[in-house]
């Protein structure tokens, strides 16, 4: 019994640590997509001559292909989606470990 | 010769009979004292003989009593110990029983099951899976898990058997050396019971030679007694023949010295008659005259 209650331990962790990959993956993602949304104004804003060059485009194109570089993974909404899904199953599986380790527990005291 | 005289004679030749008697009574006692001598020493030696073959026997039977003693502590032991095997063997039996069922549930060895399971733990800690995958591991592992502590028990078990085999060789070993010393101690012991027949037989015949010397000693001595009775009764004769040649002695020389006395007072009174007359006297009237104032005086 206490060795299913550790398996059940075991999972819920994995799944914490997934889900905490998928969650600064899903972070990165968002942020890369809100990078890529800032360098396309700031390109538009420089052909129409609103703006030109400047350091806060520079500033946020460093920080995208930082990201980019660090998330070898084809960045797309596809594969946002994929993640956030991921993090959905995660986070039901972490509920049913979760539970599962409850009963154990409860069935032990029992 | 007087009749006091042959009296004397008669006593005399008596007497010096019985003496004879009494020497040859002597010679043969001696005779027979050599005799008893002789078988004595003989009797003597053998006793001692027996004395020495008893010791000998007793000291043999002694030595047998112990090997005995210890064939028989040894044969203890012995029957302990193959007790002890034999229960070892009957745990063994109930052990192979209780293994084999074992294994027939566990399905595979435990090495194997390790195997598996190191691969379902894998997957299931590592990898990602829909939850229902994830699931069915989970009920492998379980399973697995039970079937290892099965499997592992099984195991256990087999140790045991070959533990307590190798203590079942150990302990055959210990009752073959155990054997071969109750082998050699009862033979040792038998060798010892077989002198110990030995010399007791040549107890008895030693004995029956001790006891036919003494029986011939016995005889001896009863031969002996009719000699020795009859020299007691024959020195008391001879004393009693001694004081009656002594009485007759002294009798015949009282009657002997009167005669003579009487003899000398007619020689004295022919003497003094003759020289009253003048008659020519001889010296030995003389001599009678002479000593006549002696017997004068006397009478």
């Amino acid at each position: 019994m206490d060795n299913i209650k550790q398996l059940c331990g075991f999972i819920v962790e994995k799944h914490k640590r997934f889900l905490s990959q998928y969650k600064i993956e899903l972070a990165n993602l968002d942020r890369i997509l809100v990078l890529q949304e800032e360098i396309d104004q700031f390109n538009h804003w420089i052909t129409s001559g609103e703006l030109s060059y400047n350091e806060k485009k520079a500033k946020a194109l460093a920080e995208l292909n930082s990201l980019v570089k660090n998330n070898p993974k084809k960045i797309s909404s596809k594969r946002l989606e994929g993640v956030r899904s991921k993090i959905s199953d995660h986070e039901a599986a972490l509920q049913y470990w979760d539970a599962r380790a409850g009963e154990v527990a409860h069935d032990q005291i029992r | 010769m007087t009749k006091l005289g042959k009296k004397f004679d008669e006593l005399s030749t008596d007497l010096d009979g019985k003496i004879a008697r009494l020497k040859s009574l002597f010679s043969r006692e001696e005779k027979f004292w050599s005799e008893i001598k002789k078988l004595k020493a003989e009797r003597n030696n053998l006793n001692v003989k027996v004395k020495e073959l008893s010791s000998k026997g007793k000291r043999l039977r002694s030595e047998r009593d112990k090997l005995n003693e210890e064939v028989a502590s040894l044969k203890n032991k012995r029957a302990g110990i193959i007790e002890r095997i034999k229960t070892l063997r009957d745990d063994v039996k109930g052990s192979v029983s209780e293994k084999k069922s074992l294994n027939k549930d566990a399905g595979a060895l435990s090495t194997k099951i390790i195997f598996r399971l190191n691969k379902v733990f894998n997957r299931l800690l590592c990898e990602e899976m829909p939850l229902e995958k994830e699931q069915k591991l989970f009920e492998d592992a379980i399973s697995m898990s039970q079937k290892l502590d099965i499997a592992l028990k099984a195991d256990k078990i087999h140790s045991s058997i070959l533990s307590k085999y190798s203590e079942i060789a150990l302990l055959e070993s210990e009752v073959n050396m155990i054997s071969d010393t109750i082998r050699s101690t009862a033979s040792e012991a038998e060798k010892k019971h077989m002198e110990s027949l030995n010399v007791y037989s040549e107890l008895d015949a030693v004995r029956k030679q001790s006891d036919d010397f003494h029986t011939q000693l016995l005889s001896k001595y009863e031969e002996l007694k009719p000699i020795r009775d009859e020299i007691t009764l024959l020195k008391d004769e001879i004393k009693s023949s001694e004081d009656e040649v002594d009485a007759a002695y002294d009798t015949l020389a009282k009657s002997r010295e009167t005669s003579v006395k009487k003899k000398m007072a007619e020689k004295i009174s022919e003497a003094k008659e003759k020289f009253k007359t003048g008659k020519r006297i001889s010296f030995d009237d003389f001599r009678s005259i002479i000593a006549s104032d002696d017997i004068i005086t006397e009478d």
